[in-house]
């Protein structure tokens, strides 16, 4: 559905992204994970159409976004990292807004049906600036999906939310996949990425690292709490793609292909695994 | 309809953004409050007890000088409230949601506008129960009040239009406001430099006084429109540029973006050539009485000549001025070109009868043609010599409102060369004059001195006599054989002063209204005040007059007779006949020739009064040219519908404007967020 091909951006002859390049399908969730700086919001922000790239192109329905950016606008959401809110407007009138700037043809009732669908009847008549970090995002993701877009773009969704609306998002996500809607956000806490995700796409310095080699993962978790780290070592080694596992004075470091991530996420979450890193 | 639909979505939303914080409301409640401030000001001075019950002319004074300042405000008001439209919205990241909106830049930018156009309509509408005030106490011409804020709203719809473009191209919201203050100030400022008139062209503020002046021209109109267009054309080109960030446009988007500007630019322009107006102000004859009267008097042997480049500034101006001229009038117009033209001529207009060309190289109006008409059929320009130097007022002082500059103006426009003169002990030296004006404490002036220099040696003259000078009794007068037409009393008292401008009041058995030279019938004139008197037993023959439009309070015109009179500062206000007249009778009885006239004050000449009513100047020409015996015709201002409001009138209005309707919309703002 959406083609990004050879994407670079550079600013002041400092590259910021370099022949980024990945396809998104129809009912697929991808996640993207990365350092900070490594230019995730921007690849976020050159897919929305809210910047140019020096050289490249994104396709979405196979035809460049920038040819018909109305189009591609009317199917898109988008939530950036700062959600973009009107503060001394109520949520219904942010809603509103919202779904009159996507060009709604109906936009009342199109609000009434989001407040619903996103459990956000009982601040309806809140201006924003009153709402907790918590809610303030809900309603950010709530105008991104005001259209209920084809593609949904998140920039660091989960960030102030608390556990349960963690988990909340999350089965939201899973709910609108298989309505056949595509998902693509960005997160720091991979776990809850690669829980929810169909795969993850990783950006280092501004470029995506190459799916089949192998990189060395550095997984932040306490060892003193696991009650049997040789059973978890093995267990990991198992899995498919992991090419290596070995305990270091920080945690464990594996080593494995792109693919085998989401497994050894899925693998790690009971043993309260605290954030992946990658080696450099 | 689609994209209007859209463009009024985003101006709803922008209006409403702003009465939603409490911005809007303090900018409309701020801007009320100024300009009831401003308004009541501006209504006290109409009854200021020294115009002398006249008010203050509502089309002429009042309204333009009360817009004008509308506008002024307006420029403190407008950058602040157009300097979050576009850099706010990119410091909250708001930006985002209308960047990934279905809205093309352009549609963005026409809805932002059209927003604070609105808002900038609210704060206009907030002023309008001020102008029904008005109705009250005049006869309004609507067209002109209309036009008012039509002047004023283009002109703030073009700062705000200012503020979007440099909100487009700043970081922050205050640097925003700074540029485009800067911005705004400088575009007014432009407008007062008369040196420069390519500067003064870029400036709204000429514009704006010519639509405040009643004079709708499509030029004007098309510079607004223009310079809006433009800006907000650059302000999306901005936007769209901005999705460049990381690299130059490349040049196909450049070459069309340039391209548009050109082909806005020649539109434009072949509009503003086709140079349509409308004239929405009575008040301005198209070619006054006495000019058609020259016109016709020269006839077919007037010769209009406009040696102009179509593209030059003044070639419009020429073609309004001959649009102006009743059809009926018959004289040639010759258009010169190239192969026609003298080479050495300077461009201008000339005017040709008979022999003499009169150049219009400057200034082309309705003014400096009637000059020209002037000048052809009295080629001799009279010397009128003003004492300068013993107290009195300057000559050419145009700004000091006890100056004379105005009045100098008015004598220049219509043929007169002034020269000063350093007091009266230097007329011997000036032999040039024609006439001679004294005034100010050049004086005493001794009965010998003024038979000497002036009557004897038939020099006319005009003596604006301070109190200082000595009177001039009439068997005196008499005595040196000359005929008083007017019989008078002229009794300076030092014992009263009024506003600390001693004048003196000269009572007279003529009534003035129909003096065969002053034209006062159906004019008046404004004097600083009254000077009260006591009364001279031997003057029991005279009468009281009927005082010219004098305030029905006036002390002198009621309590005359009294014999101990009791000054008054609020009742002896009011205009007076102030005007005596002699003749000198020849030996070979011929009729007399009009010699001497005495004017009771000087400052009924100054600016400040002048300012308020045209007519003193035009009184005072009249005097000159029945001096000089001239048939000189003149351009007499126009007269005006005059507002005058009581000081307990105005109580009430100073409080309706700067407390009672800032005081509602404050009402209406809690009662609105409360909601």
């Amino acid at each position: 559905m959406l083609t990004v091909s050879n994407i670079h951006f550079n600013i002041a002859n400092k590259p910021i992204l370099s022949d980024v390049s990945f396809t998104l399908q129809r009912g697929e969730v991808v996640g993207f994970v990365g350092d900070n700086g490594s230019g995730k919001t921007t690849t976020l922000s050159i897919i929305s159409g809210c910047m140019r790239p020096n050289a490249g192109t994104i396709s979405f329905r196979e035809h460049s976004i920038w040819d018909n950016l109305r189009e591609y606008h009317s199917n898109m959401g988008y939530v950036p990292d700062r959600i973009p809110l009107y503060r001394n407007a109520s949520v219904f009138e942010n809603l509103l807004y919202s779904a009159e700037l996507k060009g709604i043809l109906n936009p009342t009732s199109r609000v009434h049906a989001t407040l619903e669908e996103l459990h956000l009847r009982s601040i309806e008549h809140q201006p924003v600036r009153t709402l907790s970090k918590g809610w303030t995002q809900w309603v950010g993701i709530a105008q991104a999906w005001i259209a209920k877009p084809q593609l949904l773009l998140l920039d660091e969704p989960t960030s102030g939310l608390d556990p349960s609306g963690r988990q909340r998002f999350m089965a939201w996500i899973n709910n609108i996949r298989t309505e056949g809607h595509t998902v693509f956000f960005s997160s720091h806490i991979l776990s809850e990425v690669e829980s929810v995700c169909d795969r993850v796409l990783w950006l280092d310095k501004g470029q995506l690292i190459n799916k089949n080699t192998p990189s060395t993962i550095q997984m932040l978790c306490s060892l003193d709490k696991l009650n049997d780290l040789q059973t978890l070592i093995e267990t990991l080694s198992a899995i498919d793609g992991v090419q290596q596992v070995k305990t270091t004075t920080q945690g464990l470091s594996v080593q494995c292909t792109e693919p085998a991530r989401t497994t050894l996420a899925k693998e790690l979450i009971p043993y309260g695994l605290l954030e992946f890193r990658k080696q450099a | 309809m689609r994209t209007l639909a859209r463009c009024w979505m985003v101006a709803k939303w922008t209006l409403a953004e702003s009465f939603r914080s409490w911005t809007g409301w303090i900018s409309l409640i701020g801007f009320t409050v100024l300009n009831g401030l401003v308004f009541s000001l501006m209504l006290w001075e109409s009854s200021n007890p020294q115009l002398a019950g006249q008010g203050v002319e509502l089309h002429r004074s009042l309204l333009p000088t009360y817009f004008s300042t509308m506008a002024l405000l307006l420029l403190l008001i407008c950058p602040a409230l157009s300097m979050n439209s576009i850099s706010g919205e990119r410091v909250s990241n708001r930006w985002v949601l209308l960047q990934t909106s279905v809205l093309s830049s352009a549609e963005l930018i026409l809805g932002k506008i059209g927003g604070l156009w609105s808002l900038l309509g609210l704060l206009l509408i907030g002023t309008m129960p001020l102008m029904s005030v008005l109705m009250v106490y005049s006869e309004p011409q609507w067209g002109r009040w209309l036009l008012g804020y039509f002047a004023v709203w283009l002109v703030g719809a073009l700062y705000m239009t200012v503020g979007i473009w440099s909100s487009a191209r700043t970081s922050k919201p205050i640097l925003s406001w700074l540029v485009t203050t800067t911005l705004c100030l400088l575009l007014w400022f432009m407008g007062t430099v008369e040196s420069l008139p390519i500067v003064q062209l870029l400036s709204p503020l000429p514009k704006m006084q010519e639509l405040l002046n009643g004079w709708v021209g499509l030029f004007d109109v098309t510079y607004f429109v223009s310079l809006t267009v433009f800006l907000l054309y650059h302000t999306q080109d901005k936007l769209n540029a901005d999705l460049w960030i990381a690299q130059r446009r490349p040049m196909e988007y450049r070459v069309t973006s340039w391209m548009w500007l050109i082909v806005l630019g020649l539109c434009l322009t072949l509009v503003s050539r086709t140079d349509r107006y409308w004239d929405w102000n009575s008040l301005r004859p198209p070619l006054s009485e006495e000019g058609q009267t020259m016109l016709s008097e020269m006839g077919e042997d007037f010769r209009f000549v406009v040696d102009l480049e179509p593209t030059d500034a003044r070639f419009n101006r020429t073609e309004r001025l001959l649009r102006r001229i009743p059809s009926e009038m018959a004289f040639t117009i010759e258009w010169l070109n190239n192969t026609t033209r003298p080479p050495t001529n300077q461009r201008g207009v000339y005017l040709e009868y008979k022999d003499q060309t009169v150049p219009l190289t400057k200034g082309i109006s309705m003014t400096t043609f009637t000059q020209g008409l002037q000048d052809l059929l009295y080629p001799t320009t009279p010397v009128l010599c003003f004492t300068q130097g013993g107290g009195e007022a300057n000559l050419f002082e145009a700004l000091d409102l006890v100056g004379m500059g105005l009045l100098s103006e008015h004598l220049i426009n219509n043929g007169y060369d002034l020269q000063p003169i350093d007091g009266i002990r230097s007329l011997d030296a000036n032999k040039n004059c024609s006439l001679v004006i004294i005034s100010g404490r050049t004086a005493p002036i001794g009965m010998d001195w003024l038979n000497e220099h002036l009557i004897q040696n038939s020099i006319p003259s005009v003596l604006l006599i301070d109190p200082t000078t000595e009177p001039i009794p009439i068997d005196w007068l008499s005595n040196q054989g000359v005929t008083i037409h007017d019989d008078f009393v002229l009794e300076p008292n030092p014992t009263f002063q009024i506003f600390g401008d001693p004048s003196t009041v000269i009572f007279s058995k003529y009534n003035l209204l129909k003096h065969p030279h002053l034209n006062l019938d159906n004019q008046h004139i404004l004097l600083t005040a009254m000077r009260s008197v006591s009364r001279n037993p031997n003057h029991t023959g005279h009468l009281t007059v009927e005082l010219l439009r004098a305030s029905p309070q006036s002390w002198a015109e009621v309590n005359y007779l009294e014999d101990t009179p009791t000054p008054n500062n609020a009742d002896i206000i009011g205009n007076v006949p102030l005007m005596v007249e002699v003749s000198h009778i020849n030996n070979d009885n011929s009729l007399p020739t009009p010699q001497l006239i005495v004017l009771g004050t000087s400052s009924l000449l100054h600016n400040k009064w002048i300012q308020q009513n045209p007519y003193n100047a035009q009184f005072f020409m009249d005097m000159v040219k029945h001096l000089l015996q001239e048939e000189r015709p003149s351009i007499p201002p126009p007269s005006d519908v005059s507002i005058q409001v009581s000081t307990e009138d105005i109580q009430y209005i100073g409080l309706l404007s700067v407390a009672g309707i800032p005081s509602f919309i404050f009402v209406l703002a809690i009662w609105r967020r409360r909601q």
